[in-house]
């Protein structure tokens, strides 16, 4: 639900998000100044579109790529030697990610790509229960606040930013320039 | 000159790092690449792990790309050329070659590193010009593995160096980096099959990135 909350957000302007997301809710962060009001928030919640969202949230985000890495290690793309066996030549390895970069590059049909998106959209996002919770929230009252400090119910969400995906729809020399920017204002503060 | 190429100076030497992960000096119409890893997709496929193929051949475009863009007479290449020894008659060996018959006056300096080990001196021995450990070149010395040397500023490669960059919160990307070291520079992996190492780059050493098809002079803190 929050990758299809962002991926609307993002379609109004370019922004990158960091998202997380547990049992109890969803956190939303990014370094961009932003308003929110609850036309906004009803907005990113409404049930319209949602499949179509869900899947165009999926094409800019990194999920397929973790996705990848256990369908790569099955088709034997990552191989890492059996317990106790001599390890592999070391010319022969190569990470997931790598795999999944050139794949995409060379070779963007690829079965095993597709299973990525398949397996994330159908073990990550279950599209008729997020429809169902949509609708229920439509008929909930919204309460929006700012808080002080962390919330008892938003403290797990605070901790599990390690988790926290990626998304964005900026592009990546903004992004680059961007860090680079960031950068320029520590050295310049010594 | 635009984003995609920045010029500095190395050895009392103009030159010009170019986007495209490579190093230029105009004044003796050289090119500096490190780590090509030619047909490492093809000793995957060989081992009968299924990577696609293109990565060859496309590398072998960017470098032409490069040879017209600086009007390159002349190309070092600073080690890990082949991926592997090859093994029977692989067909990136015959890509090169037909590649090489299309740049016919080009000079082709290959520098051996450490997957050249047994194709250095044996392989393509009538098309490129083996180098073993170390070629001087005017104020350079051109080498595989990162070292400082008595005898000039050391070109070199081996490391694959990356580094990661930071946005807000958890955001961050990968990219490769020319580190340059106190009488030591370290280029960026020219193969796109190539993965990166991080690195520990000192407060003095000065960093280029090489991502979204630009050169970045990468601020460090003084």
């Amino acid at each position: 639900m929050a990758a299809a909350a962002c991926h609307r957000w993002a379609q109004l302007r370019p922004i990158t998000f960091s998202v997380t997301a547990n049992d109890y809710g969803a956190e939303l962060l990014t370094s961009t100044p932003i308003e929110t009001d609850a036309s906004l928030i009803r907005r990113l919640m409404a049930r319209q579109d949602l499949g179509a969202d869900l899947l165009a949230s999926l094409n800019f985000s990194e999920v397929a790529r973790r996705q990848f890495r256990d369908i790569a290690r099955i088709a034997g793309l990552v191989f890492q030697g059996y317990p106790g066996a001599r390890k592999l030549e070391r010319q022969l390895q190569a990470s997931s990610g790598l795999i999944f970069d050139v794949l995409r590059e060379y070779d963007p049909r690829n079965l095993l790509l597709e299973q990525a998106r398949r397996e994330v959209f159908e073990l990550q996002l279950e599209e008729t229960r997020l429809a169902q919770a949509l609708e229920e929230l439509e008929t909930r009252t919204l309460v929006l606040s700012r808080v002080e400090s962390l919330t008892p119910l938003s403290f797990p969400l605070w901790a599990e930013r390690l988790r926290s995906q990626i998304l964005s729809t900026e592009s990546f020399q903004e992004r680059i320039q961007r860090m680079i920017d960031r950068l320029e204002r520590r050295a310049a503060r010594g | 000159m635009g984003d995609d190429t920045l010029s500095l100076m190395l050895a009392g030497e103009s030159m010009v790092l170019d986007a495209q992960r490579a190093l230029i000096w105009p004044a003796q119409r050289t090119l500096f690449i490190a780590d090509l890893h030619l047909g490492k997709d093809e000793v995957f496929r060989q081992s009968g792990i299924a990577v696609p193929e293109g990565g060859t051949l496309a590398d072998l475009r960017r470098i032409d790309a490069l040879i017209v863009a600086h009007a390159v007479e002349r190309i070092v290449l600073l080690g890990d050329f082949l991926h592997a020894a090859p093994r029977g008659a692989p067909r990136y060996l015959q890509t090169f070659r037909d590649w090489r018959a299309t740049h016919g006056d080009l000079a082709f300096v290959v520098v051996a590193g450490n997957h050249d080990r047994r194709a250095a001196g044996r392989d393509l021995t009538d098309v490129v010009q083996w180098q073993s450990n170390e070629w001087l070149c005017g104020p350079f010395v051109c080498r595989h593995l990162p070292a400082t040397s008595p005898q000039g500023f050391v070109l070199s490669g081996h490391l694959h160096p990356v580094i990661k960059l930071h946005g807000s919160h958890r955001e961050r990307a990968r990219v490769p980096v020319c580190w340059l070291r106190a009488g030591c520079a370290v280029l960026p992996s020219f193969g796109s099959f190539t993965g990166g190492g991080e690195i520990a780059p000192a407060q003095d050493d000065e960093l280029y990135a090489f991502a979204a098809n630009r050169v970045w002079r990468v601020p460090r803190r003084s």
